[in-house]
C-alpha cells in the first residue's frame, strides 16, 4: 500500500537531487575548464593543486575556481530564499527580488559604496545583509495586523521592493562619489570575484542553507493555511518570521557579492517543484542544486560567448532559465 | 516547536555574526591599506603622488636594477628589474607607456593609438578587464588607469596576486608629465620620461601664453549625442584643460550629477543663462549628426554668443574625454586658438 | 481517553471573539463533555465556526477564557494539544498538486520530535486513518484531480492521523452527497463508540444533527439559544425563533430523534420568528 512509505516524495525526489547534483559537478568542471582560452582536464587538474604551469595553475586557482563557486553559492542561495518565500507567501511569484529583499540589500549597499569612502567588498557585505535584514523586517512591520497573512506580506513585499529600488536610484542620482562601482554592483555579476568574495558568502550559505531544508517540512504545514497549521500545533508567526529571517540571510549575502541579480529566486523553485512536487523537503535542497547549476551555467556562457568582453549574468540567466520554465510548464501542466 | 526554532534561530545569528566578524577580521589587513588610498579622492591622491614622485624623480635606476616608484593612487610599486612583458589595460595608459618610450604586448579593446598598438592582444575592455587573458600573456608588469579603474583596485590586485600593478593616467593635465615620470621610474627610462614631460610643460607654456592678457572666454563643454549629453566640470578632464587655458567654465558652480563624477546635467535654460562664448563639444555613441551640429541647428540656442558668432567646436573624443595623456599638449594648443583666436 | 465520559473536556467561561469590529461570540460560557457528539447549530453568522476557532486555538478569546482539561488553552503547547485535537476547517486550503498520501502524513507534524524521522507508530497512524476515511485508493492521486467528496474524506484522514481523541469539524458533510454524507456520520458515530472521541461539529442538516449528535447546541449572534439533548431542544418553537422562518418537526419512527422540515406551506415569519 502507498500510504506504507513515510514520504513517497522524498524516495522519489532522490534521482532528481542526485541527477542535479552530478550535473552540478559536471558544470562547474566544464566552468573552470573554459574561459579566455580552453584548458584540457589535465591541466585543469594540475591547476587545482597548484602544479605544473604556473599562469595556468594561477588562472585555474585563483580566478576560475573562485568564481565558479560564488556563482554556485549566489545561485543556491537566492535559488532557496526564492523556494523560503514561495512558500511563506504561497504564492509563486515569491522571490526575494520581488519582494523588497534584494532591493533593500541594495540600498545599503549603494548608501555604503556611496557614503563611506572605503573599498566597495569589505563594507558592503555587511551592508547588504543588514540591508536585505531591514527589508524583511519593514515588510513584516507592514504586513503585520495582530498576524501575517501571505497576501499582505506579498504586497507590503512589491511596495517595498519599489520604495527601496527608487531610494537606490535617488541616491544613484544624487551621489558625487564613485559612481562606476554603483552602477556596476547594480546590474549584477560575478566579474571580478576572488577567494575574498567566496570567504563572505560560504558561512550564510552553508548555515541560513542548513536552516532552510531543516525548516523546510513547517512549509509543507505552513502550506495547509494558517487554521490548519496552527491546529497541527505550529506556532505560525514564529516559523514564519524564522523562515524570513533565513531568506533574508542568504538574500544578503548573495546580493553583496554579486549585486542585484533578478529570477534565480521566482524561477528555479518552480522547475524544482515541477520536478519533484510539492514536498518542501525535496524543493529547497533541489532548489539549491538548480539554481547553483543555472548560475555556473549561465555564468560561464557570459564569460566565454563574447570574451575577452563579458556579457551580463543576468541577461543569460534568463535567456538560458525563461525558455526551460516555459517548455517545463506546458509539458507538465 | 518552540524550543528548537529559537534555538536554531539562535545559533544561527550567533554563527553568522560570528563568522562575519572573522571573515571582516580576515579582510582587515588587506583592505586597510586600500582604504586609506582609494582614489575616491582623486585629487588628494594625485597632490600626494605628484609631491612623491618629485621627491623620488632624482633618484637614479640603473638598467637591470629594481625599479621603485609611488603610482597616481599612492600605492608603492616595485619591479625587479626593466619590465619586457607589459599589459595595459585602458587606452590611456598604453599612450603614457609609448610616451616613455615603452612598449605593450597587451592592450585593452578601445586602445588604437599610438599607430601599431591594434595588433597588440586585447585583454578586453577598460571598464573590464578580463583577467584571464591578462595572465595568459604573462606580463612582469600591468599598467592600469588610476582614474577610470581606481573602482575595480580590489579586483585587480587580488586577480593578478604578485604581478606588479601601476596605476597611472590623468584626470588633470598635471597627471600625464606625473605619470610619465612613475612610468619612467619604473622601466629605467628616465631620459625618455623627461623629454616627454617637457614637452608637456612646453604645451602648456604655450597655452597660458597665449592666455596672457586676454579676457577669458565663458566656456561650455558638453559630451554625449544631440539629445542627450552631459556638461564637463572643472574636475574634468576636458574641464582641467580649459582651466589651465585660464577659460571661465560655465558650470563650475554645478554640483556633479548622473553616473559620471566630473560632469553634469544642465536643463536647457540653464544653457541659455549660461551666455557661453565657446562651445566645446565631444560627440559620443554611434555615427551621424555630431553634436555640434545639433547644437547649430537646435533654434532654442540660436541666441547664445558662442552660436551667434561661430564659436562651436568638434573636439576629438580621445584626446578630449577618452584617452587622457600625452596627445593633450596638442590638444591644449588647439584649445588656445578656440578660447583665444585674437592671440595668434 | 484518559478521563471518564461526560468530564469537561473544553470549558468556556465568559468567552468573546471580534472579527474585525464585528462580536462574533459574545460571553459564551459552556462545556464540551467527554466522549459526547456536540452539534452547533444556527443561522448564518450566528458565530458557530468562530466557537470552533476558539475550540481549535486558531483564535485567541478577547476576553473570558478557552480551557483544555481545565488549563487555559494557550498556556497549553500547541503540539500537545494537536496531538488531542485536530480541527477541520469549512474550506480548507492545499496545494493542488499535493497527494492524498502526503495529506494525511501532515497529521502527524505534531507528533514528531524534531529531526527525528517517521517512525512505525505514525506509518500505522496514517495508514489506519486512510483506511478508516476510506481514501487508501487515493493515496497518490493528487489533490487536484479529487472530487469534492474524495478531497474532504482526504482532510479526514489527516485529522484522524493526528490520533486525536477530539474531532473539531466545520460543516464537514456540506458538499458531499447523501450517500458520502451517511458513510462520515457512520464513521463518526463508529469512532465515537468503539474509541470514545469526543466530537464537536458545525452541521447545517438539522435532521443530520438531531440524527447524529448527543448534543445540539443553538447559537444566535453569538450567544446560546438553546442547547440539550435533540429531542428536547428541536422543537418546532426553538427552531423556527432560531432561525426566524417556520419549520414542522416530526419525529423518526425508528430512532425516535425529531426531524424537522422547512414549511413551505405556511406564511413566511410568523409569531414564532421573534426569538427570545
Amino acid at each position: 500500500m502507498a500510504t506504507s512509505r513515510p514520504s513517497p516524495r522524498m524516495i522519489r525526489a532522490a534521482p532528481a537531487l542526485s541527477g542535479a547534483a552530478l550535473l552540478l559537478v559536471l558544470a562547474m568542471l566544464l566552468a573552470v575548464s573554459v574561459g579566455a582560452f580552453l584548458l584540457t582536464p589535465s591541466e585543469v587538474l594540475r591547476g587545482l593543486i597548484e602544479r605544473g604551469d604556473p599562469v595556468t595553475a594561477r588562472i585555474v586557482h585563483d580566478l576560475r575556481l573562485p568564481r565558479v563557486m560564488i556563482a554556485a553559492l549566489v545561485g543556491a542561495n537566492l535559488a532557496i530564499a526564492g523556494a523560503l518565500l514561495q512558500g511563506i507567501t504561497r504564492n509563486p511569484l515569491g522571490d526575494p527580488h520581488l519582494l523588497g529583499f534584494s532591493a533593500g540589500a541594495g540600498l545599503f549597499a549603494v548608501i555604503a559604496i556611496d557614503v563611506l569612502p572605503a573599498t566597495p567588498t569589505a563594507i558592503v557585505t555587511p551592508a547588504a545583509f543588514v540591508g536585505s535584514l531591514v527589508s524583511a523586517a519593514v515588510v513584516y512591520a507592514l504586513a503585520w495586523r495582530s498576524g501575517i497573512t501571505p497576501v499582505r506580506f506579498a504586497l507590503a513585499g512589491v511596495a517595498v521592493a519599489a520604495l527601496f529600488t527608487a531610494l537606490s536610484t535617488a541616491v544613484l542620482a544624487t551621489s558625487d562619489r564613485f559612481t562606476q562601482s554603483v552602477l556596476a554592483f547594480l546590474a549584477g555579476g560575478l566579474y571580478g570575484s576572488g577567494w575574498d568574495e567566496v570567504q563572505h558568502i560560504w558561512p550564510y550559505t552553508l548555515i541560513a542553507g542548513a536552516g532552510a531544508i531543516v525548516m523546510a517540512d513547517n512549509l509543507n504545514v505552513l502550506a495547509l493555511g494558517d487554521d490548519v497549521a496552527r491546529s497541527l500545533g505550529m506556532r505560525v508567526e514564529r516559523v514564519r518570521l524564522g523562515l524570513v529571517v533565513v531568506a533574508a540571510l542568504l538574500t544578503g549575502s548573495a546580493v553583496a557579492v554579486a549585486g542585484l541579480l533578478a529570477f534565480i529566486g521566482l524561477m528555479v523553485p518552480h522547475v524544482a517543484r515541477l520536478a519533484v512536487g510539492g514536498d518542501y523537503r525535496a524543493v529547497v535542497p533541489l532548489s539549491a542544486l538548480l539554481g547553483a547549476l543555472l548560475l555556473v551555467l549561465a555564468d560561464t556562457l557570459a564569460r566565454v560567448v563574447i570574451a575577452p568582453v563579458e556579457i551580463p549574468v543576468g541577461i543569460v540567466t534568463a535567456v538560458l532559465g525563461a525558455p526551460a520554465l516555459l517548455l517545463l510548464i506546458r509539458t507538465r501542466t | 516547536m518552540k524550543k528548537p526554532v529559537l534555538l536554531l534561530l539562535g545559533a544561527l545569528l550567533v554563527s553568522v555574526s560570528l563568522l562575519s566578524a572573522c571573515s571582516s577580521d580576515d579582510d582587515g589587513d588587506s583592505t586597510a591599506e586600500a582604504t586609506a588610498t582609494t582614489a575616491s579622492e582623486t585629487a588628494t591622491a594625485t597632490e600626494a603622488a605628484t609631491e612623491t614622485t618629485t621627491a623620488e624623480a632624482s633618484a637614479t635606476t640603473a638598467a637591470g636594477a629594481e625599479g621603485t616608484a609611488t603610482d597616481l593612487l599612492g600605492r608603492e610599486v616595485t619591479v625587479a628589474s626593466p619590465p619586457e612583458r607589459i599589459v595595459t589595460l585602458s587606452p590611456s595608459a598604453i599612450e603614457i607607456l609609448y610616451a616613455v618610450g615603452g612598449e605593450a604586448v597587451g592592450r585593452s579593446t578601445t586602445a588604437v593609438h599610438p599607430e601599431g598598438v591594434e595588433s597588440l592582444e586585447d585583454i578586453g575592455p577598460s571598464y573590464q578587464p578580463n583577467f584571464e587573458a591578462v595572465l595568459a600573456l604573462d606580463p612582469d608588469l600591468v599598467i592600469a588607469d588610476a582614474s577610470a579603474q581606481a573602482h575595480l583596485l580590489d579586483q585587480i590586485t587580488a586577480a593578478l596576486g604578485d604581478v606588479p600593478v601601476v596605476f597611472v593616467g590623468a584626470v588633470v593635465y598635471d597627471d600625464v608629465a606625473t605619470s610619465m615620470g612613475i612610468l619612467g621610474q619604473l622601466l629605467g627610462k628616465q631620459t625618455e620620461a623627461e623629454a616627454a614631460i617637457a614637452e608637456m610643460e612646453a604645451a602648456k607654456a604655450d597655452a597660458e601664453a597665449a592666455a596672457a592678457d586676454q579676457t577669458p572666454p565663458k566656456v561650455l563643454i558638453i559630451d554625449g549625442a544631440p539629445d542627450d549629453f552631459f556638461v564637463a566640470l572643472p574636475d574634468s578632464w576636458p574641464g582641467s584643460l580649459v582651466e589651465v587655458l585660464g577659460g571661465e567654465n560655465v558650470a563650475a558652480s554645478q554640483p556633479a550629477a548622473g553616473p559620471f563624477p566630473g560632469y553634469t546635467q544642465l536643463s536647457l535654460e540653464a544653457i541659455l543663462a549660461s551666455e557661453a562664448d565657446v562651445i566645446l563639444a565631444i560627440t559620443l555613441g554611434p555615427p551621424g549628426a555630431t553634436l555640434s551640429q545639433g547644437i547649430l541647428g537646435e533654434t532654442a540656442y540660436a541666441d547664445l554668443p558662442a552660436v551667434q558668432n561661430g564659436r562651436v567646436h568638434e573636439i576629438d573624443a580621445e584626446v578630449f574625454l577618452q584617452a587622457p595623456g600625452p596627445r593633450a599638449a596638442d590638444g591644449l594648443r588647439e584649445l588656445a586658438e578656440y578660447l583665444y583666436p585674437a592671440a595668434r | 481517553m484518559t478521563a471518564a465520559r461526560g468530564t469537561a473536556v473544553f470549558e468556556l467561561r465568559g468567552a468573546s471573539a471580534r472579527l474585525g469590529a464585528h462580536l462574533a461570540v459574545r460571553e459564551l460560557s459552556l462545556e464540551v463533555r467527554r466522549g459526547e457528539v456536540t452539534a452547533i447549530l444556527g443561522p448564518n453568522g450566528s458565530g458557530k465556526s468562530t466557537l470552533l476557532r476558539l475550540l481549535s486555538g486558531s483564535l485567541r478569546p478577547t476576553t473570558g477564557a478557552v480551557l483544555f482539561e481545565g488549563e487555559p488553552l494557550e498556556a497549553l503547547a500547541p503540539k500537545a494539544v494537536a496531538r488531542r485535537v485536530a480541527y477541520l476547517p469549512q474550506s480548507p486550503i492545499a496545494p493542488v498538486d499535493l497527494t492524498v498520501g502526503e495529506l494525511a502524513w501532515r497529521g502527524r507534524y505534531p507528533h514528531r520530535r524534531w529531526l527525528t524521522a517517521a517512525g512505525e507508530a505514525d506509518r500505522r497512524a496514517v495508514e489506519t486513518a486512510m483506511s478508516l476515511a476510506e481514501v487508501d485508493e487515493l493515496a497518490d492521486r493528487t489533490l487536484g484531480t479529487l472530487s469534492g467528496g474524495e478531497r474532504q474524506r482526504a482532510w479526514v484522514a489527516l485529522a484522524l492521523a493526528q490520533e486525536p481523541d477530539v474531532l473539531l469539524l466545520d460543516e464537514p458533510t456540506t458538499f458531499l452527497d447523501i450517500g458520502h454524507q451517511a458513510d462520515l456520520l457512520r464513521l463518526l458515530a463508529r469512532l465515537n463508540r468503539d474509541r470514545g472521541l469526543t466530537v464537536v461539529m458545525v452541521l447545517h442538516d438539522l435532521s443530520q444533527a438531531a440524527h447524529a449528535a448527543d448534543r445540539v447546541i443553538g447559537l444566535h449572534d453569538g450567544a446560546v439559544v438553546f442547547d440539550g439533548a435533540p429531542t428536547e431542544v428541536l422543537t418546532a418553537e426553538g427552531v423556527s425563533s432560531l432561525f426566524g422562518t417556520r419549520v414542522r418537526v416530526m419525529l423518526d419512527p425508528d430512532s425516535g430523534r425529531p426531524v424537522v422540515l422547512p414549511a413551505l406551506d405556511m406564511p413566511d415569519r410568523g409569531e414564532a420568528s421573534t426569538h427570545p
